[in-house]
């Protein structure tokens, strides 16, 4: 069927997807000479991070001499994060990665790369399409590599310590929301950390799709994490922090896939919601869901959890995080107005 | 065709983090006033905007705030973003000014291509936007949003330098086959532009804005001349009868329920008219549609530009102060600029009976 609403999806995917550039092995020319494997890299380029000026560590700027500060180190250092920004093809999927090394390892999300020994397609932001081939992936936190071919030298960052991140620090996000484009560099966002836990770090980076496995840095210009997920408020935005790939960068470099997503041992309500004045507004329900199943639907202001008032959808997920699967919990929700009381029982599943 | 949807679905995305979860540990996280946009964050940006903030106006129809605008002359003259105050019929204009008093306006100027109107006060004396006019912020720099209060709306960082910003195509809402000498409607989408003007699955499209249309690629490429909006003027068949027809076209986003336009939504409204400016640069403030249309200073307090949309979840985008500085004149003086695509870019469809 032909239909204006398909031609806008073409598009959408020539412009994401772009022609390839591929270069085959000519069929006839002889076998190369064998050549002297290289030892692999087996420790990860971490790095401590160096003092930072008092600008960048106070919780609010004191001035608008510290805001002049920041944005100071960030020009200093926002061309040679763009740099080792890349956009990645592989298969018909289009995702971020960020180069850590100078003979090509770059780090993306499990994800993107999908699976180890896939060819993958790396735009660089100078305009360069390369070659280079998927290696090992972590499915559980969503971590992966992939290797440049060639040598290089490629422009590389180097991965900050995970002890080094801290809530309030100031970060950077670069990456291509929507798929690479030719015209437009990698896209620059300033946030601050929200939160590090083992398996995450949140920040008000904001992200999108495209974005999935590209970098997000600390002022000192370091590898922190590697987008990964999002959530519907605008300041819920999840990157894997690097010590995923820093642990078990030898059996990355190997090409194994390890890790299996968890499931089952988070409760879940299954909503998505934004900010409201007197709780949260639900933007979203999964289908086959505790929420859904029980009758939430989109739109439905929850004004009360458990019968007690909240402010904000973090406040209804921190409640969340204090039952269990298999418990329940009342919503007290305003709909078109009305008043509407719904008990969803919690299911497992996982977190963020 | 659900080949091509599942194609694009399988654009590798992030996933999506819709679960609630829980650990026994209390979270740990950051105050949400140390957000980048929160309270305490703003305050040291205070004395920035002071200045600043009282060039700001909130652009009000029929007493509901739809955009903000930025004073550019002291004898009354307001720039904001068009479309937040177009197509609203009628409705009567005023704009807030920081000092609490409001002030009826009306449209003298209009810019369809850029999204601009230059509003008009009856008013002097006004405080008016200092203009930073030499060079674009570069990416990186810190940027705040103004509005008529003591502190900024926002905060945030140039993404991305000035460019074009592609033109997000029109959306008619019709599956078309090709058939002899036009193209047969075979399906309706409901709440579209063309439902709404009581197109039907037969109806044959012979000529768009005067084209010809001799299959149905020729249609396809002609609606994508047109933005969200805009009308479309069509000449159409049904049975031995023929008519003119103007749709008014919808917003992809409207309609389609597509993984990557759902994520873009995520966290909030976006702009009705977002795309097909032709020099703007992006930014990473979330702002609401209605707080587009006033003016992003730098830390200096100088307006780098106006900000025209919000684009998606990632992206705002403002029109740079030099551009800006270019368009004022002709905006004030009245001059009818061209569409871009057309010349009906702002005109109500007019009523025009279908046949049954």
């Amino acid at each position: 069927m032909r239909h204006g609403r398909f031609s806008v999806l073409v598009l959408a995917v020539l412009v994401v997807f772009g022609p390839a550039v591929v270069t085959a092995a000519d069929p006839v020319s002889p076998p190369p000479p064998p050549v002297p494997r290289d030892l692999p890299v087996v420790k990860a380029p971490v790095v401590t991070r160096p003092m930072q000026p008092a600008a960048f560590t106070r919780s609010v700027p004191r001035d608008v001499s510290d805001l002049l500060a920041i944005q100071k180190r960030v020009g200093e250092i926002v061309k040679d994060l763009s740099k080792a920004t890349v956009g990645l093809r592989i298969g018909r999927g289009a995702g971020s990665g960020v180069i850590v090394s100078a003979d090509g390892y770059v780090l993306s999300a499990a994800h993107v790369t999908g699976a180890p020994n896939r060819r993958v397609v790396v735009f660089l932001s100078d305009g360069r399409t390369l070659q280079g081939r998927t290696l090992g992936l972590n499915r559980a936190l969503d971590a992966s590599v992939l290797k440049i071919d060639g040598k290089g030298p490629f422009p590389f960052r180097q991965l900050a310590r995970p002890q080094d991140v801290r809530n309030g620090d100031w970060c950077l996000a670069l990456g291509h929301p929507g798929g690479y484009q030719r015209t437009r560099p990698p896209v620059v966002r300033l946030g601050r950390v929200i939160r590090t836990e083992s398996g995450f770090v949140q920040t008000d980076c904001t992200l999108v799709g495209g974005d999935s496995g590209g970098p997000l840095f600390d002022l000192a210009g370091n590898v922190i994490g590697i987008h990964s997920r999002i959530g519907a408020p605008t300041t819920w935005n999840f990157h894997v922090p690097v010590r995923a790939h820093t642990e078990s960068w030898a059996q990355f470099l190997d090409g194994k896939a390890f890790g299996r997503p968890s499931r089952g041992s988070k409760p879940v309500l299954g909503i998505n919601g934004v900010d409201h004045d007197k709780g949260c507004t639900v933007t979203d329900v999964n289908p086959n869901m505790p929420a859904a199943k029980a009758g939430v639907k989109t739109g439905d202001l929850i004004v009360g959890i458990d019968g007690r008032d909240f402010q904000g959808f973090d406040s209804l997920f921190d409640h969340v995080q204090k039952k269990n699967p298999g418990d329940k919990l009342k919503l007290s929700i305003r709909r078109q107005g009305k008043p509407v009381e719904i008990t969803v029982t919690l299911a497992g599943g996982r977190g963020p | 065709m659900s080949r091509v949807v599942s194609l694009y679905a399988r654009l590798l995305t992030i996933v999506l983090a819709s679960v609630l979860v829980a650990q026994a540990a209390a979270p740990r996280r950051l105050p949400r006033d140390l957000y980048k946009s929160g309270a305490a964050i703003r305050n040291a940006f205070r004395s920035i905007v002071e200045s600043p903030n009282r060039a700001t106006v909130v652009v009000l129809v029929d007493g509901r705030q739809k955009a903000l605008g930025a004073i550019v002359a002291a004898d009354g003259w307001v720039l904001t973003k068009a479309s937040q105050i177009n197509g609203i019929n009628g409705g009567a204009i005023s704009c807030k000014l920081k000092d609490g008093t409001k002030h009826a306006a009306r449209q003298v100027g209009f810019h369809p291509e850029h999204d601009l109107a230059m509003l008009k006060l009856d008013a002097t004396g006004l405080p008016v936007v200092e203009w930073q006019t030499d060079e674009d912020p570069s990416v990186g720099s810190l940027l705040a949003t103004c509005g008529p209060n003591e502190l900024p709306v926002a905060v945030g960082v140039v993404s991305i330098h000035r460019r074009r910003i592609p033109h997000l195509f029109g959306f008619l809402g019709i599956g078309f086959e090709d058939i002899a000498g036009g193209a047969r409607i075979s399906r309706v989408m409901p709440n579209s532009g063309a439902s709404r003007i009581g197109l039907k699955a037969g109806d044959v499209i012979l000529r768009v804005a005067g084209t010809a249309i001799p299959r149905g690629e020729v249609l396809r490429n002609q609606i994508r001349k047109f933005r969200p909006g805009e009308i479309l003027p069509m000449r159409v068949r049904r049975g031995k009868v023929e008519f003119d027809a103007n749709a008014r076209l919808g917003s992809p986003a409207q309609h389609i329920q597509d993984r990557s336009i759902f994520m873009n939504k995520l966290g909030g409204q976006l702009s009705f008219r977002r795309g097909g400016f032709p020099n703007a640069f992006a930014h990473d403030t979330v702002l609401k549609p209605e707080q587009c249309g006033g003016p992003l200073v730098n830390l200096q307090g100088r307006a780098v530009g106006i900000n025209i949309a919000r684009e998606g979840r990632t992206e705002s985008h403002a029109i740079p102060a030099q551009v800006i500085i270019g368009l004022l004149d002709d905006l004030k003086s009245g001059r009818e600029f061209a569409a871009p695509a057309n010349k009906l870019g702002s005109v109500d469809p007019p009523a025009v009976p279908l046949p049954h």
